[in-house]
């Protein structure tokens, strides 16, 4: 059994998540709060707000004037754009590293992530939750686990795998059984150490939906079946694929039919230019 | 080396070409080759039938399903001058998750219809790699009508 104190001293070698994160989200999400009041939040942190005006000047935004501000890129853009803009930035140092046990090359974990994210917004637009900047982000961090399991899950695929093949497993659960932790669990403990909130950290550790207790908790439920739905499209490419259990209750839950799932799907699809733009610009 | 991505198809005669599907999920890749010509293609469907869902979305995305995408496909590779009795004909695709579901079960339903379809057309298959969990992708070179196949966690391999 690997030594887990181990494991989980690894966390602190991860990026750091900037400290205005929370404060971010909160206004994001508070209908009492303004476009400004998160602008400026947001430019307290010089190294977020330096890497989001270089990718607000980048052709892929296409603006009329070149922004200096993060008061000007709010005007611009809007909320919902602002608010991604910051999540994405935030995220990227992490997870665009490459993940061997995973088999993700660099930029993998990136994309799936804001795939997954991307879904989540979907989903969010068809059930107008009060919290759709919280469930986006849980939906972009949700594998942050992973960074850390990677080197883990390399030393030991073989024996997870195997479990995954021969004894009918999921990914998750063969991971947990052969490392003693799983990487939702790390993300969890990832989340809390990084000081999110207590929804967002719950987010992260359930969203494999594995205790059953979380299947009735909403942003839980979207992201999961965002991930599910990314899997169905095959961007979830790593080694560890599509080995994970589809709990048919949560469309029930949801109160998702087969058509609003390929509606966001096709949704997905038409934005697919976009997320390859947004890679390639980092 | 160009890309099949999902809802996208591609038909090619330049003997120099090798046509890539990457990240096949649930959905099935169809890889035709004639080596009389020599010519070949690739689909990439995501869904099992366009009449179920919305028509909008059908009519925009005829290459998601399997019925009007394997319908425009086969068309235009008859157009390119392939013929039926000449085709060989792949699937790869239709992953699933650990004990699918009874709902949105894509991986069986698209590797279902895409049989039915060819098996009703006297198309037949001469080669496949479906189910299990893991996302695959294909290749075909024009030029010798090789197709290989790589599988995540597992490699690669020729079919």
């Amino acid at each position: 059994m690997i030594d887990l104190k181990s494991m989980i001293a690894q966390i602190d070698f991860l990026t750091p998540m900037p400290r205005v994160v929370n404060q971010v989200m909160e206004l994001a999400d508070d209908p009492d709060s303004s476009l400004a009041d998160v602008a400026e939040v947001i430019q307290y942190d010089p190294v977020i707000t330096a890497n989001m005006l270089k990718t607000c000047n980048s052709a892929y935004f296409g603006l009329p004037r070149v922004i200096n501000s993060i008061h000007d890129a709010t005007m611009l853009l809007g909320l919902d754009q602002i608010v991604e803009l910051f999540i994405f930035r935030c995220a990227f140092e992490n997870l665009n590293q490459p993940q061997e046990g995973y088999d993700l090359k660099e930029g993998e974990l990136l994309k799936q992530s804001v795939a997954s994210a991307l879904v989540s917004k979907s989903i969010a637009e068809i059930l107008q939750p009060p919290n759709k900047h919280l469930i986006f982000t849980a939906a972009l961090l949700k594998d942050i686990g992973k960074v850390v399991m990677a080197r883990y899950v390399a030393d030991s695929f073989d024996q997870i795998d195997s479990m995954v093949q021969n004894q009918r497993l999921s990914f998750i659960e063969a991971e947990k059984q052969v490392l003693g932790l799983d990487h939702a669990e790390i993300g969890g403990l990832i989340a809390k150490r990084w000081g999110f909130s207590p929804l967002m950290t719950d987010i992260i550790r359930n969203h494999h939906l594995i205790d059953a207790a979380a299947r009735d908790d909403q942003p839980t439920a979207i992201v999961y079946m965002a991930d599910h739905i990314c899997m169905l499209l095959g961007l979830c490419t790593g080694a560890d694929g599509m080995a994970y259990q589809f709990y048919d209750e949560i469309l029930e839950r949801l109160q998702l039919t087969e058509e609003m799932v390929n509606t966001v799907m096709v949704a997905y699809l038409a934005n697919r230019p976009k997320v390859e733009a947004l890679m390639n610009l980092s | 080396m160009p890309n099949v991505n999902a809802v996208q198809m591609l038909i090619s005669r330049d003997p120099q070409e090798t046509i890539v599907a990457p990240s096949i999920g649930s959905g099935i890749a169809v890889v035709i080759y004639d080596p009389q010509v020599p010519a070949g293609g690739i689909l990439h469907f995501l869904f099992p039938d366009s009449t179920a869902m919305d028509r909008e979305n059908a009519e925009r995305y005829p290459y998601a399903y399997a019925d009007t995408g394997l319908s425009l496909f086969l068309e235009q590779a008859y157009a390119c001058g392939m013929q039926k009795r000449n085709l060989r004909i792949v699937l790869a695709g239709g992953a699933q998750t650990v004990d699918p579901p009874t709902f949105l079960n894509f991986g069986k339903r698209n590797l279902e219809a895409a049989t039915k379809i060819l098996n009703e057309q006297d198309l037949i298959i001469t080669g496949s790699e479906v189910g299990g969990h893991a996302t695959r992708t294909i290749r075909l070179k024009i030029g010798d009508g090789t197709i290989s196949l790589d599988t995540r966690g597992q490699g690669a391999r020729s079919l």
